[in-house]
């Protein structure tokens, strides 16, 4: 019974990956995936003056972040 | 071999089946007709397992459905109305994880001959998302047959079959009473029961209207004699 079980986990997460790259040849994934995944870094990695993750961010790149989470949102 | 005793379910006030009492022997095919809300599905979800009696015993292969629902179900094979898939698991991997719980061993070497016969073969890779709805129905009907159940409970199955799919599901159905399978197969389709029934059950607002052979039937209504089992039905059924 766990085996049929670590079965049907294993290869749904398997085909649903593969089925979510394919769907990359579409533009408007493609978009979608390039703004998140701009978004993320944006919003976690870029270099911040006075180092620190607890660095405020300035208006004008929360604008910018918005903005971008916005497109992706009305993308998905 | 399958054996009802006083069957009874209800959902609140409404009373779906009521005292329903009557066995499927080895090779013989039931067929389970009434109207709208009868009480066909509920009994044949009960007869599953998946739906709980108000009371009455049900067993299937010998086993209790109450008491031992595990050995009950692994003799069983019911086939729903509607095809409920798993959206990422391809038509092969259907046939697999079903081997998989039912312990199936020579899945392998039964694969490619079973596709074959489900006409799938040229689907084997794909997702349910790619199917007709006869191909998930032919889909859901080899997953239930993979291991080689003795009792068969089908639930309309012709729905959105083409016509070879609806011949070969006839062949289907009466070669696996003929190796002994006891079938109860419910359906609207009144000729498809002629055809292919040793038994007719009839049903009406959860109770039993008639039971036996159409010759048995006539026996205990003359009046009917002669006439065409959709004229027994509806006479019986008051509809």
């Amino acid at each position: 019974m766990i085996e049929a079980a670590l079965y049907l986990t294993g290869r749904s997460l398997v085909n649903a990956t593969r089925r979510r790259v394919a769907r990359l040849r579409q533009p408007k994934y493609l978009i979608g995936l390039v703004v998140g995944a701009l978004y993320f870094y944006w919003f976690f990695f870029r270099p911040r003056r006075g180092g620190g993750l607890g660095a405020v961010a300035s208006p004008g790149g929360e604008i910018v972040a918005v903005g971008l989470l916005s497109t992706l949102v009305l993308l998905k | 071999m399958i054996e009802v005793q006083g069957l009874t379910k209800s959902y609140g006030s409404v009373a779906a089946v009521c005292d329903l009492s009557f066995s499927v022997a080895p090779g013989e095919v039931l067929g389970l007709v009434g109207p709208n809300g009868a009480g066909k599905t509920t009994t044949l979800r009960s007869l599953a397992g998946i739906v709980r009696p108000g009371g009455g015993t049900i067993r299937v292969g010998g086993h209790d459905m109450e008491r031992d629902p595990v050995a009950a179900k692994c003799v069983l094979a019911f086939m729903p109305d509607e095809p409920h898939l798993f959206d990422y698991l391809t038509v092969e991997e259907h046939l697999r994880f079903t081997a998989r719980l039912y312990q199936v061993t020579d899945v392998e070497r039964r694969l490619p001959a079973l596709l074959q016969e489900l006409e799938l073969s040229e689907k084997a890779k794909a997702l349910p998302g790619e199917l007709s709805r006869g191909m998930k129905q032919k889909l859901v009907i080899g997953c239930g047959l993979l291991h080689d159940p003795t009792a068969l409970l089908f639930d309309e199955p012709l729905t959105g079959l083409d016509p070879a799919g609806i011949r070969r599901m006839k062949q289907t159905i009466r070669e696996r009473a003929r190796q002994g399978a006891a079938v109860v197969l419910s359906s609207h389709l009144l000729h498809l029961v002629e055809e292919i029934c040793t038994r007719v059950l009839i049903m009406h607002r959860g109770r039993k209207v008639a039971l036996g052979t159409i010759e048995e039937i006539l026996t205990e209504r003359p009046d009917l004699r002669g006439r065409s089992l959709e004229d027994i039905f509806l006479t019986l059924t008051g509809t």
